[in-house]
This record gives structure tokens, sequence and C-alpha cells, in this order.
């Protein structure tokens, strides 16, 4: 395993992913649901979540001490943002790793790189190269959020670039998973749609399955990382540590998995 | 001669079908070698499998030595194989230059002499996918000669190009056999036969014989000659009388065509003894030969005549 081979192949695929379909498929759509929650929030959405009323609605789904750590206690744009990206986050995965590798792996494209460098750089790099995509775009998205906050919410610039900060941390990690999830279905299928279709299926029927058997078999809810997702909305917690530790677990057992089947597969 | 290639008793399996059952032999550094044998019989396997496309059920295999080759160790021009969609030529030529330990500089250097190599240098700038057939094989026989591998593995190099073109794919390869080993697996025998020094035949996954291109022809043999009239039984007689004939007789009923199989001893002399004969008879010889078409020694090879 070569780390020089492993970031070249990373950075290439990365710098020709962002225009092609590949790319495109995960970036529309991000950009233009942020565009629109940013929208939202900036024509009073924000205003109403900490309103009395916003407050109450919002205790319907959140505990009254959370819904006072998040609204009142920090920049309530920002924890609308790491609430609604938590939510959104699986299936914005779902469309930016579903075509790591199964494309080029079903058209046989791969053979003029096999000989250059080993299986698991390509397997590495692609998953590398989906990790800063997403990441990147996680920033931006989370830099416009703590300056729409800075005009609406009216926290310190240090606080709020410091909460700002810990939520892009926190979504990456969780991202981390989720598109390692997504490189079982790309190592294994030979093309874009068929992994894309059969990891979206894969993980709405677990994700729905792990709910409804929880009782019987509570183990079933950490088949996915999601069963993590509400410890990590508070930061002051002693639990988030284990929480994003946790998750990172979950990256390796889906990276191993992923990679039992790209490594004897015919390329 | 150094060895360069060692398959050790290799089997791949795709369901129960035994695309590769238990193939050895060894390549020497240096002399071309063809790899031949018909449809099926296991040749694009064996290239994925040397290439690690593929993954061999059993066996080994090693190069000069070692079974993790060093990056850019062998070169590769897969049959078909489609460049990455959507990248410029350029970029791609980069991409495998650097891969194999270049830096920027010279990965865009040594991409820009292959191309001015394989004469692909107007091409740089565009799509693969926007390229004809003939094209993409050049700039893909470019890459496979990137950084001067060791070995380099040209699956059917010639196959769906019009005759120029195919020649002049044979021509930039005998301007490299000097400098790498080339491992050629076509069904064009004369192809083969041109550029190759030895010969490996397969069939049925299995290895049917290494040889030299020589020795298949049965080149110290076998003769053939070409008459400009027909000769007759008498004429064919006397041959057969000649001291070191060991049969001579017409070749598929052609009475002006005769072959001659003999021991292999004097071969010169034997030649000027028949064209006496013949002249005397007042036979002209439009074309002589030595050695059988190299097809007819693989045929029967294959079919198991020999």
């Amino acid at each position: 395993m070569n780390a020089r081979r492993i970031l070249i192949l990373a950075l290439f695929d990365l710098r020709h992913s962002v225009l092609r379909i590949k790319g495109l498929l995960f970036l529309l759509p991000f950009v233009l649901y942020w565009l629109a929650i940013i929208k939202l929030l900036h024509d009073g959405g924000a205003e109403f979540v900490v309103s009395q009323q916003g407050i109450l609605i919002t205790t319907f789904f959140l505990s009254p001490d959370m819904t006072h750590i998040l609204f009142i206690d920090n920049p309530a744009v920002l924890s609308i943002c790491l609430m609604l990206a938590l939510t959104t986050l699986p299936m914005f995965c779902i469309l930016a790793a579903n075509n790591q590798l199964a494309g080029d792996a079903g058209r046989g494209a791969f053979r003029f790189l096999l000989t250059r460098c080993s299986r698991g750089e390509l397997y590495l790099s692609r998953y590398l190269s989906c990790c800063v995509l997403v990441a990147a775009a996680l920033l931006l998205m989370v830099a416009g959020m703590v300056y729409l906050s800075l005009r609406i919410d009216g926290f310190q610039l240090r606080d709020t670039l410091l909460y700002g900060i810990s939520i892009v941390t926190v979504l990456i990690i969780y991202a981390l998973p989720l598109l390692a999830f997504m490189t079982i279905f790309s190592a294994s299928m030979s093309g874009a749609m068929g992994s894309l279709l059969f990891g979206a299926v894969s993980f709405f029927i677990i994700l729905i399955t792990s709910r409804w058997m929880d009782e019987d078999y509570p183990w079933t809810v950490y088949v996915l990382p999601n069963s993590l997702k509400p410890g990590l909305y508070d930061f002051t917690s002693p639990d988030l540590l284990l929480n994003l530790s946790g998750l990172v677990v979950f990256t390796l057992v889906y990276l191993c998995i992923g990679w039992l089947f790209f490594r004897r597969r015919n390329l | 001669m150094t060895v360069l290639l060692e398959c050790r008793d290799l089997v791949k399996r795709y369901g129960r079908i035994r695309a590769i059952d238990g193939l050895s032999f060894t390549i020497e550094a240096g002399a071309p070698v063809g790899l031949v044998g018909p449809n099926g019989a296991g040749k694009t396997t064996l290239f994925s499998l040397i290439a690690g496309f593929i993954r061999p059920g059993q066996g080994s295999i090693h190069i000069h030595g070692t079974n993790t080759p060093r990056s850019g160790q062998i070169g590769i021009l897969p049959q078909d194989a489609p460049f990455l969609k959507g990248i410029r030529v350029r970029d791609q030529l980069r991409l495998f230059a650097r891969l194999q330990g270049m830096n920027a500089a010279a990965a865009l250097e040594e991409s820009r002499r292959m191309a001015g190599d394989f004469e692909v240098a107007d091409l740089l700038g565009r799509y693969p996918e926007k390229l004809s057939y003939g094209q993409r094989k050049r700039v893909a026989l470019a890459q496979a000669l990137l950084v001067q591998p060791d070995l380099v593995l040209l699956d059917e190099p010639t196959s769906g190009l019009d005759p120029v073109a195919a020649d002049d794919v044979r021509r930039l390869i005998r301007m490299r056999a000097r400098d790498v080993t080339f491992m050629i697996s076509s069904h064009n025998l004369a192809e083969i036969e041109d550029i190759c020094e030895t010969i490996i035949v397969i069939n049925e996954g299995r290895l049917v014989v290494t040889s030299s291109v020589a020795e298949l022809r049965g080149q110290d043999q076998h003769m053939t000659l070409e008459l400009e009239t027909e000769a007759t039984d008498a004429v064919l007689a006397t041959m057969n009388g000649t001291a070191g004939i060991v049969r001579a007789h017409f070749v598929d009923d052609d009475r002006g065509r005769i072959g001659v199989e003999y021991d292999g001893q004097d071969p010169s002399r034997l030649q000027m003894e028949l064209l006496q004969l013949l002249s005397e008879a007042g036979i002209a010889v439009v074309r002589f030969s030595r050695g059988k078409k190299l097809s007819e020694g693989i045929v029967r090879l294959v079919r198991g005549d020999v």
C-alpha cells in the first residue's frame, strides 16, 4: 500500500468527479436543498423556531432540555442546520458514494490502472475522494450557515465559529460510515444505477426493519450508524466522544465488508 | 537469459468451466513471445491473470521472482478495454506515469514523448470515447509502454485495424522490442511469425507446447516448391530416390506444389540438387520455401496429431 499513489488517485478522481454525473448527482440536490433551507431561515424561519410557538413544536421531537441546549444555549440557525443535516445526510451520502467503483469496474476501465496500483490503493483512494467531496460540501454549507447565524442569532463571533466547527466535525464523522456503507454496494455491483438502487433500498429496508424489530432484537438497531445519531446533538455530553468513536468503528466494518467483495471481483 | 515471468500450476474457473487448467510456463527476458491457441483457449484469461484483473483459483505468478510486481513493471494492451470516461487522453497518460513514480513535470514529459513516438500527439487533448477504434488502440499501446515496463502484454494488438494501421502498430512493436519483452496474443499467425521468436501454444486452458517459431514450422525438415508447370509422377519418384529425402509428395494433390520432408542434414545441398533435378525435367520453380506454414504446425499440435 503506497500513500503517495492513494493520494494521486484520490485527487485525480476528485478533480474529475466534481463536474461529471458522478459528482453532480450529489452536488446539485445538495446545493439546491441547502439554498432552499438558507432562504427559508433568512425569510423568517429562524425567528419562528426560536419563538415560543416554534420551541413548543420542537418539544414534540426533542426533550425540553435538548431544545434548550440547541435553541437557547447555542445559535438556533446552526442548530437547525445540525438537525437537518443529520437527518438528510444518509440520502446525500447514498447519492455521493454510489459510483465510487461500480461504473468503472463494470466497464473494465480499471484495467489501465491495475498494473500501476494495487486494488487496495484503488479502493481506498475512491473512498477518500468521496469523503473529501462530501466534507468540502459540508464545510461550505456550514460556512454559509455560520454567516447567516451571525446576522440572525446575535451570538458572539467566537461562540458561533466554535459551534460551527463542532457541527462540521460531527457531520463529517457521521458521513464517514454512510459513505463506507455505500462502498459495499459500489464494490460489488457492476453499474452505478444498480449500486444506487441496491444501496438506497438496502439502507431504508434495514432502517425500517431495525425500528420494527428493536424490541425483540435490539442489536438490529446497530446495523446502521443512525442508531448513534441521537447522541450527536449535544456537544457538551460526555457520550459524544463515545458516539463518534462508534461511527469510526462502523466505518471500518463497512470498509472491510466492501473490501471482501472488491478484492476478489473480476475487474 | 533471466526468467522474467514464471506461471506455475495456474487454475482459473468460471463456474464449472476451467478457463485455465494447471498452466505452467516461463518467459525469459528479451525475445518477444507469441501466445496462440484457438478461440476459448484461455489467452485473454491468462493475460488477465498476469495483469491482476482477476485472481487465480490456484497457482502463482512471479515477475522477476516476486509475486507482487512493482507499479508499472507490467504494461498491458487489453482487448477492447475502455479508458476512463470523460477524461482527456493527456490527463490519463499523466496519471499513469505519476502512478509509476514520476513527478508531475516528468509525467507530463513522458506522456508527451510516448504520444510523439506513437503518433498520437494530436489526440492528447481529446476524450477517449470520441476517438476512432484505431486511434484508441494507438493510445492504448502508448500507455502500455509508458515508463518502460519490463513485460508488455498485447492482447490482439492489430485486431479490427485496417491494414495500414495494423502495419503501423507492428512497426511500433518491432521498434520497441529491443527495450522491453513483449508477450503477444493474436490469431494472426503471420504477425506472430513476423514479430516473435518463441511461441506458447495453449488449448482448453492447458499448455500444448513452448517452442521457437523455427521449430514449429519444422524449418529443418520441410521444404515446399511451387512450380510453374505441373510435375509428373516420374519427377516425384526421382525426388523420392534422392539421398536425404524422407518423402516428397504433391501438396493437396496439386501437381504444381511439391512438399518435401527431409532428414535435416545439409539442406542447402539438397535444395540445389532438387532445383537441378527440376531444371533438367524442364520445370521452373516459381517459389521455394523452407518449413511448413506456422498455422499447419499449430493446428497439428492443437489437434494432437503430434
